[in-house]
């Protein structure tokens, strides 16, 4: 069994949802996790950093919603929420239940916000109660750095806390840090280097790790190569392919 | 024709003849990088020697670095050159006095914002000739420039600082524009009667500082008067304060005209202007050369290099600048602009004493000013409170838009992306306006 815990999916061809399910195919993957991708144009992602190029400000939830219909028994998905929007975050989070979404996903960078203030609160305490993760990347910005999002992740024990391709830039001290000491702090595998996994495994061991793929920015195939290059036990191993993401997605084992 | 020279007779120094024959420095925009460092290794060459033979202060420090203007044979030889550092000036009136004292015309003082006691302020000193020369090489050469005829309204302070009046005669002297002052003193002009002469007179362009060209806005739409419809301004340059992208996105909403940021600073004199880019400052390349430097070790940095900016004068023999650092951090670009101008284009990092530390974390004003005018419900005014608390952001709200908890929550939450983490949002009706240099850092931690 194999799961992917992070897959973007775009309206575009170049992310799309058909494309992304044949590579699961290609590369034997069972079963992915879709958030919504495209409020950036990854293709031309550095004008996005150098300001050249604004993130749009819609999320396209409806991909998501969409594909879950269409591949109900291959994805699950997980709602992207702007914590800036105020009652419309929670009716983004609201329609995302009803589509069936199993976590949320947010975006620091395009929506320009910190781990903090009372929006954010009310979502991770909705999401701990009804057993959903939440998956973010992390920034060098103050306020949605690392720390930060431990930080936040501490005042929601309740809830299960996903660091996207491990932390920010090439190897995130302190993203194996607290993910290490902090029991609802996970560490998602995408773009990561692989001596960042190495360096992982020894301070959280397998426990604590989740593989993902990035898509459409990185192919199944690669991001799983990394998986089979660890000098790990077969358990250990199955934890990262699909368990860790198993025991905090439940709807994902049945 | 010069206004400031109708007959001619006017002789124009030695190396201004033989570059700019026409009377057009602005045109080094479009020169070849050889001819651009010929020119700059010739007025460097000529400051040198003026400033050892005539000025006591260069003529030790030179000896203290063993070096003479004959050892000045290249560009890259100005490395060996001692920096001027602005503590010296502080105070010191006539250091670099480098001509007879009864040849200076006019003396400018520093605002206030670094001097502020007995003993520290900036003086710089300059030749009716220099004056004449200057205002002529560094008339923009870029969309920002004013056409004859244009009414160009100075809203800066005249009192002492350099901005007002040196821009004054820019205008007067070199794009033969229609100057109407309209600043006085330490503190801007009454804002409503600025209105009424721009009103009156259909002004074309205002030179002010941001925040003085969003009171005028307000004090207009108060009065019944619609910026746009009753005076219609061509294009507005800003200066005197660090201005952020979105701040001037709302300038130029609320004008519908285009805003240019003009740097400078009262030891340089103007230093560079935008173009209709707005991204970078075409430097003049006519009036100074310019090299950044690594600020703990005073090593040259390649372009590109965020330095500490440093400043020789080319073409300033009351009181030449050689190697004066600036204090501001800086990049220089050397690639072609899209525009199409040759000039290298300054890039400012911050002035170094902007810096402002939350939690220990240090962040630029402008920065987080960027992100805070990006907010839709953000009006017009903003002040950093530093308090033994922590730091509060004192706002106001765009009108109509309800304080609210939640939207206090909200603005927070987005501030704190860069601030790392606020005390306080505070929302006020209005922060005052002062009329004069706007107060964006209040300091109460004691
Ligand atoms: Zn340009």
């Amino acid at each position: 069994m194999i799961i992917d815990a992070h897959a973007h999916i775009t309206e575009a061809e170049y992310g799309s949802v058909d494309l992304l399910v044949k590579s699961y195919d290609k590369s034997g993957i069972d079963k992915g996790i879709v958030v919504p991708g495209g409020m950036v144009d990854v293709r031309e992602m550095s004008l996005y950093i150098t300001g050249e190029k604004k993130a749009s400000q819609e999320i396209p939830n409806h991909v998501v919603f969409d594909a879950l219909k269409k591949y109900p028994d291959r994805l699950k998905g997980f709602v992207c929420i702007n914590p800036l929007e105020g009652d419309k975050a929670l009716e983004t989070f609201q329609a995302g239940i009803s589509a069936g979404c199993v976590g949320v996903k947010l975006n620091p960078m395009s929506h320009t916000f910190a781990f903090s203030g009372n929006m954010l609160d009310t979502i991770a305490d909705e999401c701990g109660q009804r057993h959903m993760p939440i998956y973010s990347h992390t920034l060098f910005n103050p306020g949605a750095s690392t720390t930060k999002y431990a930080e936040f992740a501490k005042k929601h024990l309740n809830t299960n806390f996903i660091i996207g391709h491990m932390g920010f830039g090439a190897l995130d001290t302190h993203a194996l840090n607290f993910a290490a000491k902090q029991k609802n702090l996970f560490l998602e595998t995408s773009s990561a280097c692989f001596l960042n996994l190495v360096e992982a495994l020894k301070k959280t061991g397998a426990n604590k790790i989740i593989f993902g793929t990035e898509f459409p920015m990185s192919t199944s195939a690669i991001e799983l190569f990394k998986i089979d290059e660890l000098p790990i036990s077969e358990s250990d191993r199955n934890k990262i392919l699909f368990e860790n993401i198993s025991s905090l997605v439940p709807s994902l084992s049945s | 024709m010069n206004k400031l020279d109708p007959l001619g007779t006017f002789q124009w120094p030695e190396l201004f003849q033989k570059y700019f024959p026409n009377q057009e420095p602005e045109h080094i925009s479009n020169w070849p990088k050889k001819l651009v460092e010929e020119y700059h290794q010739k007025a460097i060459e000529f400051t040198l020697k003026h400033a050892y033979n005539n000025n006591t202060y260069y003529q030790e420090q030179f000896k203290n670095h063993n070096v003479t203007p004959e050892d000045f044979t290249n560009l890259d030889d100005l490395e060996k050159f001692p920096f001027l550092q602005k503590d010296a000036l502080r105070g010191n009136p006539w250091l670099l006095l480098s001509v007879p004292k009864k040849e200076i015309s006019h003396i400018h003082m520093s605002t206030g914002t670094t001097s502020q006691s007995i003993g520290d302020h900036i003086y710089q000193l300059h030749t009716w000739e220099e004056f004449y020369t200057i205002s002529k090489y560094i008339k923009p050469n870029t969309s920002a420039n004013i056409d004859p005829g244009d009414i160009v309204i100075i809203a800066l302070p005249y009192e002492m600082s350099s901005a007002g009046i040196s821009l004054h005669r820019v205008h007067e002297n070199s794009t033969n524009s229609i100057v109407v002052n309209t600043g006085k003193g330490g503190f801007y002009s009454d804002p409503l009667k600025t209105i009424i002469i721009m009103k009156d007179l259909k002004a074309d362009v205002i030179l002010t500082t941001p925040s003085y060209a969003m009171y005028l806005s307000e004090i207009a739409e108060e009065n019944g008067i619609n910026i746009i419809k009753d005076i219609g301004l061509k294009k507005m340059w800003i200066t005197g304060e660090g201005c952020s992208n979105s701040y001037r996105d709302r300038l130029q909403n609320i004008w519908n005209c285009k805003v240019f940021r003009n740097y400078g600073s009262l030891e340089c004199g103007p230093l560079g202007v935008e173009c209709d880019e707005q991204n970078g400052f075409h430097i003049y390349e006519s009036f100074i050369h310019m090299e950044v430097i690594n600020p703990q070790t005073g090593d040259i940095l390649p372009p590109g290099n965020i330095g500490e900016l440093v400043v020789t004068s080319l073409n300033r023999v009351g009181a030449p600048l050689i190697r004066y650092r600036v204090q501001d951090k800086v990049f220089i670009e050397t690639a072609p602009c899209p525009c199409g101008r040759k000039t290298a284009r300054l890039f400012l990092r911050g002035r170094i004493q902007d810096q402002l530390a939350v939690a220990g974390q240090s962040f630029s004003p402008f920065q987080a000013e960027d992100l805070l005018y990006k907010i839709p419900e953000m009006g017009n005014s903003h002040q950093f409170i530093f308090t033994k608390s922590g730091l509060t952001l004192r706002i106001e709200l765009k009108c109509g838009i309800e304080n609210t908890p939640e939207l206090r929550d909200k603005i927070k939450c987005q501030m704190e992306y860069i601030l790392g983490e606020i005390h306080k949002i505070e929302v006020v009706d209005k922060i005052p306006r002062t009329g004069g240099k706007t107060v964006r850092i209040i300091r109460e931690e004691n």
